[in-house]
């Protein structure tokens, strides 16, 4: 389960987490290890923190208490950009791509924290491609839309397209916030295994450099899909861990008690809360 | 023009005039003489608008993108550099073309040179201020994720504010190339050369159907900037 060889670094480590938007207790007391290498899945009712959780472990919130460690290192004591780029990436709910630039150059900033300002700038101004932003526009299969604005790809396309950028960044640590909840079934099924086979399969960038392999924490709205595509399961319920077991030990029970509507919710919980 | 009193213009020779010139709006001088006059002025006036905007965009961009504030980290600096630049562009384009133009003309005489300063100056203060607030207002979300991957503020502008606001901005540069043909017109009553220098003498000449051709002259410029605009658009949506 959680236990991993405790000599490891953890890609990331929860101790006592508690996050608050003002007066409401989105997350509390929220412990909680993955180790390199492992795939996680959060699902849980709508309202039940999830999103706030991976903006935690993303640093982009500072948790109101309790510590937040990624790859061993503590996020407080880190400069966000650069340093942070490279343990920790987030795939947003909304995608956050930049619709009016072409997928080449939304793919490449993912090397923004890498690169100087005039790499940056050739990057843009000249039809040039590195080979990391064309291997990962392959890899997520849209090698024939390199050069089309983002804003004119399907709802599937862009999260490919984000995929890809978060390929480039290449984090340690991989977080999504619900990467399929806008797709069809069968192409929620596609990305996912998309997601998963992308992160588990690091090649190092310079050749004969080993990499720790990635770990990925993703929050998923449909049970049978963080069933199907992850090994492990965490499930949140107002603001707290419900259960966390691997996804063959998880049963119909341990589903129906997560998301039954007999809410123990502290607070009123929005019809819709989150996007 | 500069023989009308007021009063003369409603007395019977006034109204008279009035029939004329509408009258001549559907018998244009096309004679091949007048014609190339007017597309020789025609020109002329295209390029103190496009001599115009030039600067105007040499003084709106690194402007407008200083304005914003968004390329320093430091609050106080920006904040500091931020109310200096737009104090400047403010009074840049408080001054309408038309005063730039005599204050121009004044010290440098009936130059191009001056006309084109009359045009660019006001209108780098304008552009400087619709750049700066198409930069802030670029949606957060896509710049904290450009931010998340460790861009620097240069590169979250080049990589996100910028190409967020460019459609806008284009449009928007196309919209301002006509006020400037159409401003540039009007300066050339001024005694500058141009089409409205042409449509003066026509009428100090009563000669009505020479002053519509180059009235014509000027509304085909304008549809045509209207049409290249219009394809740059679709091109950039
Ligand atoms: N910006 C905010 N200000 C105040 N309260 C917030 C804010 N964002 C979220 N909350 C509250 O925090 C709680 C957790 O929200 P969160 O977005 O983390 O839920 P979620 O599990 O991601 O939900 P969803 O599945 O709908 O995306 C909810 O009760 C929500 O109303
Ligand atoms: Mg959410």
């Amino acid at each position: 389960m959680t236990d991993t060889p405790s000599s490891e670094i953890a890609a990331c480590s929860l101790v006592d987490v508690d996050y608050r938007y003002g007066d409401t207790i989105a997350l509390r007391c929220v412990s909680l290890r993955v180790a390199p290498g492992e795939s996680v899945a959060l699902i849980g009712p709508s309202g039940a923190g999830k999103t706030t959780l991976l903006r935690v472990i993303a640093g982009l919130f500072q948790p109101s208490a309790g510590a937040v460690e990624v790859m061993g290192r503590s996020l407080a004591g880190l400069r966000p950009g650069r340093e942070l780029a490279g343990l920790v990436g987030m795939m947003q709910q909304q995608l956050d791509l930049v619709l009016q630039l072409a997928v080449k150059h939304n793919v490449q900033a993912g090397y923004l924290g890498r690169w100087g300002t005039l790499r940056s700038l050739a990057a843009l101004a000249f039809p040039i491609e590195s080979t990391g932003a064309r291997n990962a526009i392959r890899r997520v299969g849209l090698e024939d839309r390199i050069a089309t604005r983002v804003g004119r790809l399907s709802g599937g396309e862009q999260q490919r397209v984000a995929l890809a950028r978060l390929l480039v960044q290449d984090p340690d640590l991989v977080l999504a916030d619900e990467p399929v909840s806008a797709l069809d079934p069968a192409l929620a099924d596609d990305l996912l295994a998309l997601l998963r086979d992308l992160v588990s399969d690091r090649p190092g960038e310079r050749p004969g450099e080993s990499m720790a392999p990635r770990a990925l924490i993703a929050s998923v709205h449909q049970p049978e899909l963080a069933l199907r595509h992850f090994d492990r399961i965490i499930a949140m319920r107002s603001g707290q861990i419900a259960f966390d077991k691997p996804a063959d030990d998880v049963t119909e029970k341990d589903l129906d008690l997560v998301y039954s509507l007999v809410a123990r919710a502290p607070t009123p919980e929005p019809a819709a809360a989150g996007q | 023009m500069a023989t009308v009193r007021p009063g003369e213009a409603l007395h019977t020779g006034g109204l008279g005039a009035l029939g004329e010139i509408t009258s001549s709006a559907f018998t244009p001088d096309l004679s091949w003489d007048t014609i190339r006059l007017a597309a020789i002025a025609a020109f002329r006036t295209l390029m103190y608008a496009v001599a115009g905007m030039s600067i105007a965009l040499l003084i709106g961009v690194p402007l407008g993108i200083a304005a914003s504030g968004v390329l320093f980290r430091n609050p106080l600096a920006r904040f500091g550099v931020v109310v200096a630049i737009r104090g400047f562009l403010a009074v840049l384009r408080s001054v309408h073309e038309i005063v730039w133009a005599v204050l121009f003309v004044f010290a440098l005489g009936l130059s191009p040179v001056a006309g084109v300063l009359a045009i660019g100056i006001p209108y780098g203060g304008i552009l400087g201020r619709i750049i700066a607030e198409r930069i802030t207002d670029a949606p957060e979300r896509p710049l904290d994720a450009l931010r998340a991957t460790g861009a620097s503020p240069f590169q979250v502008l080049m990589y996100g504010q910028l190409p967020i606001a460019t459609p806008d901005l284009v449009s928007y540069l196309f919209y301002r190339l006509e006020c400037a043909v159409r401003a540039a017109a009007v300066l050339s009553f001024v005694g500058l050369g141009g089409l409205g220098f042409r449509i003066t003498i026509a009428l100090d000449d009563l000669n009505y159907d020479e002053a519509w051709t180059s009235i014509y002259a000027l509304v085909i410029l304008v549809a045509g900037i209207d049409l290249w605009s219009a394809q740059v658009r679709r091109r950039l949506l």
